[in-house]
């Protein structure tokens, strides 16, 4: 699309020029041509990692956290099990699991850079720690798969189009102030597209990719996938971020179910005891 | 006069294609010797390519290199040049040569700016100026959050909940 958005431009506006006469001023056009360039590369991880906490800084706007120092060790126990399990084990800061306090919030975010927010109101939806680890496995997936970054990506890569060129009527100075003011800037724009992604969920494809590769997580970690789908069935009728407004969580629920028709239920009441101590201080 | 901004316009349109278009570049492909640089700000150099039950040789620091050796699932094995070990494919990038926009042939400040969209703790700096956002509490949460050694860290509670190495135990 940005290719071909510069491409028509050259052949509409290129014999304007021409018939006009002009000067090149090759330093300016070159540097407008390193920012269309920029457009098109992807983010590093570290650059992912200062996105997501300019999201987190956005989210936590209107979020509180949880000052509970058990339940937050908890969940990102299970978290960092998780994501170890993963294909994406290692990110550039780690991966965060976050606990917001948030009893009247049934939801979940994930935005780049490994961090995960989880409200209480999410949590206390789970009956046991399998349940509990689904849910998270679900976002982890979303981050293993670049789901943030990618709902965002043509937004963004056509903005900064647009941005760049809404400069040619202006003087453009390459000074580092206005550089990084100018960076400031589309930082601010990434992260309010990412939370909007983060809260309404994605497209029901990405939504059952991630529900695939949550399975592939829970089996890796040792976790019973067979919950995935009860939470699942149990979240639609809550109508959460969490099952997204794309995609019917029941329908999703009974997919999951075929894929796991080989699988055998596991009992582990070490896990449902710590649970049960965890949650009682909820 | 009038035609002044599509003259730049179409000037810059020209510029974009040269650019775009230009080998800016140099092409990178994985083979046994290549030369790979960490992503991270620090990746695992581990004992085996497994999730569970690996021994951690070490910690490489963001920008270091290693030699690629081969490829084993979502790790490589790699060489530092002291030890082998493997780390994930996703905190290694091909090291590239950079080719620099200066005049000078000289690698700038701005040469390096240009090779990334710029995201850094620089440019949080400056939209930390933005006071509606609060980078205090994201503070507050990534400390509470942090894990150093996720591995060293919850082996008890994988061993107890009969996780990771231990769920066929």
């Amino acid at each position: 699309m940005t290719k071909n958005i510069v491409v028509l431009l050259m052949l509409v506006l290129f014999p304007v020029s021409l018939s006009q006469g002009f000067s090149l001023d090759l330093g300016k056009v070159l540097e407008f041509g390193k920012n269309i360039s920029k457009a098109s590369k992807s983010f590093s991880e570290e650059e992912r990692y200062y996105i997501g906490r300019a999201s987190g800084a956005r989210l936590l706007v209107d979020h509180q956290l949880l000052n509970q120092k058990q339940l937050q060790h908890y969940v990102s126990a299970i978290g960092q099990t998780l994501a170890m399990a993963s294909a994406r084990p290692e990110l550039y800061a780690g991966y965060h699991f976050i606990v917001l306090n948030e009893p009247e919030r049934v939801n979940a975010y994930a935005v780049p850079g490994g961090f995960i927010f989880i409200t209480t109101g999410l949590i206390a939806k789970a009956v046991n720690e399998d349940e509990l680890a689904a849910v998270l496995a679900h976002e982890v997936a979303h981050l293993v798969l670049d789901h943030p970054i990618n709902s965002i990506k043509k937004q963004y890569t056509d903005q900064l189009l647009k941005d760049a060129l809404s400069e040619a009527s202006k003087e453009f100075i390459s000074e580092d102030v206005l550089m990084l003011a100018n960076l400031a800037g589309g930082l601010d724009k990434l992260s309010g597209m990412l939370v909007d992604h983060a809260a309404q969920g994605y497209s029901r494809s990405k939504e059952k990719e991630a529900d695939l590769e949550a399975i592939h997580i829970l089996r890796t970690a040792g976790y019973d996938p067979l919950y995935f789908p009860q939470v699942l069935a149990k979240l639609s009728g809550i109508g959460t971020g969490q099952s997204g407004t794309h995609g019917d969580p029941l329908k999703r629920a009974e997919a999951i179910t075929k894929k796991l028709s080989n699988d055998k239920p596991l009992d582990i009441q070490k896990r449902g005891d710590r649970f049960r101590r965890v949650m009682a201080k909820l | 006069m009038a035609y002044s901004k599509q003259i730049l316009k179409g000037s810059l349109a020209m510029a974009a294609i040269v650019f775009l278009l230009s080998p800016t570049y140099a092409a990178s492909y994985l083979k046994k010797g290549s030369l790979l640089r960490i992503t991270l700000s620090e990746a695992l150099l581990k004992s085996s390519p497994h999730p569970f039950g690996s021994t951690l040789i070490k910690k490489i620091p963001k920008g270091s290199s290693v030699t690629y050796l081969q490829t084993s699932g979502i790790y490589y094995r790699v060489s530092d040049g002291q030890d082998i070990g493997y780390v994930t494919s996703k905190s290694v990038v091909a090291a590239k040569k950079f080719k620099s926009f200066s005049r000078g042939g000289q690698v700038t400040q701005s040469d390096m700016a240009a090779a990334t969209k710029g995201f850094s703790s620089e440019v949080e700096q400056e939209s930390r100026k933005n006071k509606k956002l609060r980078y205090d509490l994201m503070d507050k949460a990534e400390k509470l959050s942090a894990v150093i050694d996720p591995d060293t860290e919850f082996r008890e509670f994988r061993k107890l909940g009969k996780l990771g190495e231990y769920a066929h135990d």
